[in-house]
């Protein structure tokens, strides 16, 4: 629905919920009715009430149905006491308070607002991040019977680390028929599609022909793979296209079947679509297309030595487990073929486990899983601390609704109630306004974790998060908003329902010993609100220092002219020859660029998410006790790279034209690598080794240090090699050009000669050096958005609370306040003192939430680029931030108490 | 269910249909019923008041399907029962046989 400017409808979110709720009892046409009231509102009230009135319509149909509904069950009291505590079932009185609730909270209309407002706010929360946490780790993939699969690894040679299988051994596992009834592999790739702009990069997955109907799945058009499309050496390569990229690049087309896609330049036939609402294995992350193993070899030429090898592990196996095989069994049985394969095999197999686990304990990989689920664990107790705050607001609500209660409730027990009837009235109310704050919180939560997935890392490639709603997220927010409603309201309740009897009917206004209780508790909610958020805004402040640091922090090459590259320069037919000659004719036609100045490749840009490492042997060199090997980085590059990313060689010379293949090896070394091993930065002429059998390597040069990894990284060995005799093995190369003009330009320029060159080779990624540094900063820039965003809501609801509690405290001492002014009190100490009590709660409330930081920010450390966890300037400055506020919250309420006109006050005995 | 007392509100919605003519749907009861008595109406409770005196047989309706004219909307439209008048009779005789002869004080 678009809206025009000369039309105004009523809050599409409102009303999209209420047509939900109308649709679910059959009165569709009250929606229709409720929109034509607005807009009688809209006129008479202007658009603001019109919208505030349409909201709150959303709270007042449920509320005036549940009281219709309970309306002929107030059972009639009886004089016979054994029926009325017989009539008095626990379902009669529960349907009697849920009538009552709903009616008190219908007759105060503000209150019930504000506080659903509030359990919205930090239900919302909750359920926003709980939805993304439940797309990437609970939401289970659409297979069939998902407790018969398990996932099958190899591990790295120390025996334990799951990794990946190797083709050879996964027929091993293929061929236990007696165990599994179907296995297959699958490994995603990226291969270049050719359309009509160029070539592009997707993810393709590499499956056994058996794939869909091993997990259960079946293509939504089209036929699935043929068992000898299995076979290496088919003559026709043929695919499946995912179905959003069905729907979205071909749309819809429902000839697809046939019709032809370049693959890496090769044509491949589409003999189906896949099915809805499944993007692949691999959790966010959305295949463009499957194509069985056999075929695989047609378009990609190194798939071919991978399949054969028993030493080239890349693959990922799923099976099903035969009817009545657990996954214990099939797990010591694969064990057993693991030690089988070892002695068979034993040059590539040696030390390699075979580890099986049930497809529902493992989401991406079991090496992956290991970092989402902390982080995960990390949010959950951001936005339940949110939550916390939320709650105890709606706790001080509660107290001060209650004791404003006093007298009703007093007149109640005298007249007989029991406390328990009163008490469970009372948690009503509040359940019931949980209930309401989790359908508030369900709605803005879906906004909520649609904004923050909507921040993609800069990267090449699509990631998608699958936030709709399930039944997983539903029972969250149900369970959530019911408990918190029930928790929360049950100490507001104990307390309303004991108060003194008899003074409370004698005189409701005087403050007495239990009103002075009463602010006990509610002092200690405010204090514990003020903790709380501080907690949250100084993990923000630390991020955000953090960032700040980074962004300051010299990489030790140059970020401003420089743009980069990424191609996949084997891709589009292309061998290992015609890749490197590719890479150095894309270089030379890129130098005679204006605005370029000098072109460089590398097989690897400097803080990129890849890394490249070996263990580097020096004779003679003692290791460091508790180390076992000098794991150090290295990066090949052409002669040119120092150039273009103004790197300084401090000793001996740069690469040039002479370091061949054919040439003996050589290496520049980081000086930090240098100080290390040699205790001297003056390393030219000596050497190191990759291996004990590997020839030596001779350093010609020292350069100085770049961040590698991570930009607040302490200085790193690092190795760089001339890359015609080390680079372009890999998939991708990265060709990085220094600019006298403007490098934003530089993208289209790289995708124009690549294109020029060979339109079939993709170019995985074009960005400017700063663009490239963004993805090194998007974590901890995520990270901080993020806590800053609940931060600011947690302190936003607990200045709310306090304001509450002061304002509410003024009300209570009107005459005390009254009498101080006639005796000639001060105004302005009136005001003090008012603000005083309120700026005491704040004060312990920071002095908490310091001490807590001091503990809760300790996990943090590493993650801040060398911030203090104790970072004085962010710890005073949050506390400082957080007072001011507070100061306003208790300021205005001071203002009015200090208006009070002494006669009105002193009138009221 | 025996017959039950009118409570105020049912009694008010009555009225207001039949002011309105011979049949209405809920938005000029709303809006006409805020009109007369100065105070602002809950839709929930009119639809709620609606469905009830539906339920006692003192109201009747029927579904309009959206005629082009009318903006696509449905409607469901509400006429009194006969019954429904004869329990407004009644009601307003009861009335004014209660107030006969308090006018000086009640016109005050």
């Amino acid at each position: 629905m678009r809206r025009t400017p000369d039309t105004v409808g009523p809050p599409r979110v409102a009303a999209w919920l209420l047509t939900r709720y109308f649709a679910r009892r059959g009165r569709h046409e009250l929606a229709d009715e409720l929109a034509e009231l607005f807009l009688a509102r809209v006129q008479s009230r202007g658009l603001f009430r019109a919208r505030v009135w349409y909201w709150m319509q959303l709270a007042s149909f449920p509320l005036h149905q549940i009281s219709e509904r309970f309306r002929h069950h107030s059972p009639a009291p009886s004089r016979d006491p054994v029926t009325r505590r017989r009539r008095g079932t626990m379902l009669g009185s529960f349907l009697q308070d849920m009538r009552y609730a709903a009616r008190r909270l219908r007759q105060s209309p503000g209150f019930t607002a504000i506080a659903i407002a509030i359990m919205g706010l930090g239900i919302g929360a909750n359920t926003a991040i709980f939805s993304i946490v439940n797309a990437v780790l609970f939401k289970p993939l659409p297979y069939e019977n998902p407790s018969e699969l398990v996932r099958i690894f190899t591990t790295e040679d120390d025996g334990e680390t799951p990794m990946v299988s190797s083709y050879p051994d996964f027929v091993d596992i293929r061929d236990r028929t007696d165990l599994f009834s179907g296995a297959v592999a699958h490994s995603a790739m990226i291969v270049s599609l050719l359309n009509d702009e160029g070539a592009e990069t997707v993810f393709v997955e590499y499956v056994s022909a058996d794939f869909f109907e091993v997990l259960g799945l079946s293509p939504a058009l089209g036929r699935g793979f043929d068992s000898r499309e299995d076979e290496f050496g088919a003559s026709e390569a043929v695919a499946i296209v995912g179905h959003q990229a069905w729907q979205g690049r071909h749309g819809s087309d429902p000839n697809i079947v046939g019709t032809t896609v370049r693959l890496n330049g090769r044509p491949v036939t589409i003999v189906g679509v896949g099915p809805e609402g499944f993007s692949g294995s691999m959790i966010g992350f959305t295949m463009e297309f499957w194509m069985p193993w056999g075929t695989a070899t047609l378009i990609d030429s190194d798939m071919r030595r991978i399949v054969q090898s028993r030493g080239s592990h890349s693959l990922s196996v799923t099976a099903r487990l035969q009817p009545g095989v657990t996954v214990a069994q099939a797990a010591a049985a694969m064990e057993l073929l693991g030690r089988q394969l070892t002695e068979k095999h034993p040059d590539t197999n040696t030390d390699r486990n075979i580890v099986t686990m049930a497809a529902a304990d493992v989401r991406l990989h079991p090496f992956i899983d290991a970092v989402l689920y902390p982080v995960a664990g990390l949010l959950m107790a951001v936005v339940g601390l949110v939550l916390l705050v939320a709650c105890t607001n709606l706790a001080n609500l509660l107290l001060v609704r209650a004791s404003s209660r006093g007298r009703e409730v007093a007149v109640r027990l005298a007249l007989g109630a029991t406390r328990r009837r009163l008490v469970s009235q009372l948690l009503t109310e509040s359940t019931l306004l949980g209930a309401f704050g989790g359908a508030v919180g369900l709605a803005l939560a879906y906004w909520t974790a649609m904004f923050i997935t909507s921040f993609r890392p800069p990267v090449g490639f699509p990631i998608a998060v699958d936030l709709t709603l399930d039944v997983r997220v539903l029972a969250f927010t149900v369970v959530l908003s019911i408990a918190t409603g029930a928790i929360f309201g049950l100490a507001p309740a104990l307390r309303a329902s004991r108060p003194d009897v008899v003074s409370t009917l004698k005189d409701d206004t005087r403050p007495h010993g239990r009103v002075r209780r009463r602010f006990g508790l509610t002092n200690v909610l405010v204090v514990s609100q003020v903790g709380v958020s501080l907690v949250l805004l100084i993990a923000a402040g630390l991020f955000l220092r953090g960032l700040l640091t980074a962004q300051r922090v010299d990489p030790g090459f140059e970020t401003e002219s420089v743009a980069i590259a990424t191609v996949g320069h084997l891709m589009g037919g292309n061998g290992e020859e015609d890749g490197r000659e590719f890479l150095y004719e894309l270089a030379r036609r890129l130098e005679t660029h204006p605005g370029v100045s000098a072109v460089a490749l590398a097989d690897r840009v400097p803080l990129a998410a890849s890394l490249q490492t070996q263990d580097v042997i020096v004779d003679g060199y003692q290791l460091p006790a508790g180390t076992d090997a000098l794991e150090t980085d290295y990066t090949a590059v052409t002669p040119e790279f120092f150039d273009v990313m103004d790197i300084p060689i401090l000793r001996g010379r740069a690469f040039n034209s002479h370091d061949t293949e054919a040439s003996p090896d050589v290496a520049i070394v980081s000086a930090a690598m240098a100080r290390q091993i040699w205790g001297t930065e003056d390393v030219v002429g000596r050497q190191f080794r990759w291996g004990p059998a590997d020839p030596p390597i001779e350093i010609v040069g020292v350069a100085q240090d770049t961040k590698v990894r991570t930009l607040g990284e302490a200085p790193r060995r690092h190795v760089w090699l001339p890359f015609a005799q080390e680079g372009a093995r890999l998939l991708f190369v990265s060709v990085v050009a220094a600019t006298t003009g403007d490098p934003g330009a530089m993208p289209e320029v790289f995708r124009r000669e690549v294109k020029a060159l060979n339109s079939s080779v993709p170019l995985f990624e074009a960005k400017t050096m700063q663009q490239h540094l963004g993805i090194m900063l998007f974590a901890p820039r995520m990270a901080a958005f993020l806590l800053a965003g609940f931060g600011i809501l947690a302190m936003v609801l607990a200045t709310i609370g306090l304001y509450g509690v002061v304002a509410y405290s003024v009300a209570r001492r009107t005459r005390e306040v009254g009498i101080r002014v006639a005796l000639g009190a001060d105004r302005s100490r009136v005001v003090g003192m008012v603000v005083r009590e309120g700026m005491t709660m704040v004060s312990i409330g920071v002095v908490v939430g310091l001490g807590l930081s001091v503990v809760a920010m300790r996990p943090l450390a590493g993650l801040l680029n060398g911030v203090s966890v104790v970072d004085p300037v962010t710890f005073v400055g949050v506390a400082v931030l957080l007072t001011v506020v507070a100061l306003a919250a208790s300021y205005v309420p001071a203002r009015r108490a200090s208006r009070v006109d002494p006669m009105v006050a002193l009138r009221y005995e | 269910m025996g017959r039950e007392a009118l409570g105020e509100f049912e009694h008010q919605v009555l009225l207001t249909i039949l002011r309105l003519g011979a049949e209405s749907y809920s938005v000029p009861v709303v809006l006409e019923l805020e009109e007369r008595t100065g105070k602002s109406v809950a839709p929930a409770a009119v639809h709620i008041a609606l469905t009830r005196l539906e339920k006692k047989g003192l109201l009747s309706s029927r579904l309009v399907d959206p005629s082009a004219d009318e903006g696509g909307r449905v409607r469901r439209y509400f006429k009194l029962e006969p019954a429904g008048i004869e329990r407004l009779k009644e009601s307003r005789r009861t009335l004014a046989s209660l107030t006969e002869g308090l006018d000086p004080i009640l016109d005050g």
